[in-house]
């Protein structure tokens, strides 16, 4: 491997100029996977990020600090209509660097709803699963190992099982996982196979070109064809921008991320949007999370962070799973003040935090840019009957704390008492009408902004991510996710750029 | 002048290391930490002893302009709210910052279980912002046994493609020869060593 094929900021000391084959925008899940997949096949790539290369001596275990420098907008990105805390990572990576590593494949149901609401007619379950196999096989995705389970994730396996409810140890991309749960700050461990050590390495072994604190600002047209790009140099943290570049190319593929893929777009003189769904149906997975307090310590700073998880309720539109962050963000969500409030702390050490996100059917938000910036402007409204299954979230989260042993639990739920020591005070959460305000709301999946459809008039790109528009233009991050996935994103995402990947290589 | 006076008058002197926050902001967050976090109970430290001002100083540094700008209007907005929501008794509608530590309690908790949603709202952003800042201190993290644990880093293939984040390839400070296997799943225990400034309190 040659570190030369990887610029870092401190090399730009002027405008500069490429050309390459193919340029990939984003090195996320999305675009890591085409970088790796084309260079392999022996063309010329190139990799965009805006984002610095992390080091392990680069990451910072506090969480408000790690969220800070890793995360767009300081980590504090959110939603106006209804308010919803998503962040997005920017970084060598994306966001697998600070993700949990959850890799799950999308449900059959799922697929099959795709094919049939948005006219696909190759994405079924027969058409994926040799590209989820190739993206399991490289990163060696599999279940969380016992060792690394932690008590947090077993009391919740225990509480599946007394309630009769199916549950399983978590699949991830993990290699000699040591359960230090930093995931969210970065895994010094380096057992998580983010893509800053798993794809994007073996797309530089291949011979792919790497330009990090790079951020592409335009696409570059002669008549239907896209024929490069330009943007500028960034430097880390600060965002301060410097000297210009532009590259020339036969086949650009944008992975930069569901909110900011559009904004490329958008900033191209609305590129690829004869549809007018740029930018449009943009969904997330909002989740809530509820923390119970056992008798006994739970320590659960140690075990995988999201080790276990239960499907059992995908086809009523919600997923369960373990959780766990830095102590200081676990903590944002104690209530109270004063004394009452540092009790409720030192019970962290007997907590566990189970979370519950919910496959919005109803619920649509929208990207925006805005003149000149390259921030967008995000609205998002939270449907009343999605609203409801977050209620009911809740309730057997509750519920599943109660029959595992826990002696209180904290659900933060808005005109919801703060503590509840029975599951019969725990009935008000059961059939009530939830506000939107009752719930502090965040959603980390995001999709649907530039998504796949059949009908080039419903749609942005095909089944394979080529623009319905532009020929040589593809999308490949999870904005070409047309509706929830029902599980978290990022192994699907994987899979159709790994599809995009063998597409767009036979073409050249 | 009044005005001026409220808001820039009488602040004590910035303390040493902090770089972004005016004195009056200073001032207020190690007001209002020891009434979030007052001193004794399970965790000792109080507010300010565990350094929330300096925390915050810290991390507003890292945020983007706008959202530097937002915090700091609530902090603005927390310290000088006593004009529409008075805390009790006489001189109630000093600054925050002026009250008695009864007032500020009493405003405080005026905020927490306020009338309208907007003030809860208010009251709760400005908790979770303290609540990071004082979680971000060893010392109370140590008391929780919630602190990182001490434990090597492996050498990848990855750490030979760049540097830190701010210097040359030139400063990769590590070989092919540095490489180390992953080690093959040894978890981690919770009396292991903990990094250093987090240890747990005899």
């Amino acid at each position: 491997m040659n570190a030369g094929n990887v610029r870092v900021f401190a090399e730009y000391d002027a405008d500069f100029h490429e050309e390459t084959d193919v340029v990939v925008v984003g090195s996320g899940p999305g675009g890591a996977v085409v970088a790796k997949e084309l260079a392999c096949a022996g063309h010329d790539v190139l990799l965009l990020e805006e984002g610095p290369p992390y080091t392990p001596d680069d990451f910072v275990q506090d969480g408000g600090y790690s969220m800070a420098r890793v995360m767009r907008e300081g980590g504090l990105r959110t939603t106006r209509g209804t308010m919803l805390a998503t962040m997005q990572a920017n970084a060598l990576g994306g966001g697998s660097l600070v993700n949990s590593a959850i890799s799950v494949r999308a449900p059959d149901f799922t697929l099959d709803q795709w094919c049939a609401e948005f006219e696909l007619s190759r994405t079924t379950r027969k058409d994926l699963d040799p590209h989820y196999d190739a993206v399991e096989k490289f990163l060696g995705i599999g279940p969380t190992p016992p060792n690394v389970m932690g008590r947090r994730n077993t009391l919740f396996r225990d509480a599946c099982k007394t309630l009769g409810y199916s549950s399983e140890p978590m699949p991830r991309n993990v290699r000699g996982c040591r359960g230090s749960g930093e995931c969210f700050t970065g895994c010094r461990a380096r057992a998580k196979q983010s893509m800053d050590i798993s794809y994007v390495p073996e797309a530089v072994r291949a011979g792919a070109r790497v330009l990090t604190s790079v951020q592409v600002q335009r696409i570059l047209t002669d008549g239907a064809r896209a024929i490069g790009l330009t943007g500028q140099v960034v430097q880390p943290f600060t965002g301060k921008t410097s000297h210009r570049f532009e590259i020339r190319t036969k086949k650009i593929v944008l992975a930069a991320g569901v909110l900011a893929t559009p904004l490329i777009l958008k900033h191209s003189d609305n590129a690829a949007n004869d549809s007018g769904h740029v930018g449009r149906n943009l969904q997330f997975h909002p989740g809530v999370g509820i923390m119970g307090i056992f008798p006994e310590r739970t320590d659960p700073q140690f075990g995988a962070t999201q080790g276990y998880q239960s499907l059992e309720f995908l086809r009523e539109g919600f997923k369960l799973e373990t959780l766990w962050a830095a102590p200081n963000v676990i903590a944002v969500r104690m209530p109270g003040f004063g004394h009452a409030l540092k009790e409720r702390l030192a019970e962290t050490p007997y907590s566990a935090i189970w979370d519950g996100f919910v496959s919005t059917k109803q619920s649509f938000g929208r990207v925006r840019a805005r003149r000149g910036s390259m921030t967008p402007k995000l609205t998002w409204k939270f449907h009343p009957d999605d609203l409801q299954v977050l209620g009911r979230v809740s309730w057997i989260l509750t519920e599943m704390f109660f029959a595992a042993g826990a002696r209180k639990v904290l659900p933060g739920i808005g005109r919801v008492p703060d503590e509840l020591f029975s599951l019969e005070e725990a009935e008000t959460l059961r059939d009530r009408e939830y506000r939107h305000s009752d719930f502090v709301l965040a959603g980390t999946h995001v999709f649907g902004s530039t998504r796949m459809h059949g009908n080039p008039q419903h749609g942005v790109v095909d089944e394979f991510g080529r623009c319905h528009d532009w020929e040589n233009l593809f999308i490949t991050d999870t904005g070409v996710i047309p509706s929830s996935p029902s599980v978290n994103p990022m192994l699907t995402c994987m899979a159709l750029a790994h599809r995009s990947a063998q597409q767009i290589a036979s073409e050249l | 002048m009044l005005a001026a006076m409220r808001v820039f008058w009488g602040y004590p002197k910035r303390p040493q290391g902090i770089r972004l926050l005016a004195r009056g902001e200073a001032a207020f967050l190690a007001a209002a930490a020891d009434v979030i976090f007052p001193e004794g109970g399970p965790l000792p430290p109080s507010g300010s002893e565990a350094g929330v001002p300096r925390y915050l100083d810290g991390y507003l540094r890292l945020l983007p302009t706008t959202q530097r700008r937002l915090i700091r209007m609530l902090f603005f907005l927390l310290e000088h709210g006593t004009i529409i929501f008075p805390a009790d008794g006489r001189g109630g509608r000093r600054r925050f910052t002026r009250l008695t530590l009864h007032g500020q309690v009493a405003y405080m908790r005026s905020w927490h279980a306020g009338r309208y949603g907007w003030q809860r709202l208010v009251f709760t952003a400005f908790r979770a912002i303290l609540g990071t800042a004082y979680l971000g201190d060893g010392q109370v993290l140590g008391h929780l046994g919630l602190g990182p644990k001490r434990f090597s880093t492996p050498v990848i293939e990855a750490d030979l493609l760049w540097p830190r984040i701010g210097r040359p390839p030139s400063q990769i400070s590590v070989t092919r020869h540095d490489l180390t296997p992953i080690p093959n799943t040894i978890p981690l225990i919770p009396s292991g060593p903990t990094e250093p400034g987090y240890e747990v309190p005899q």
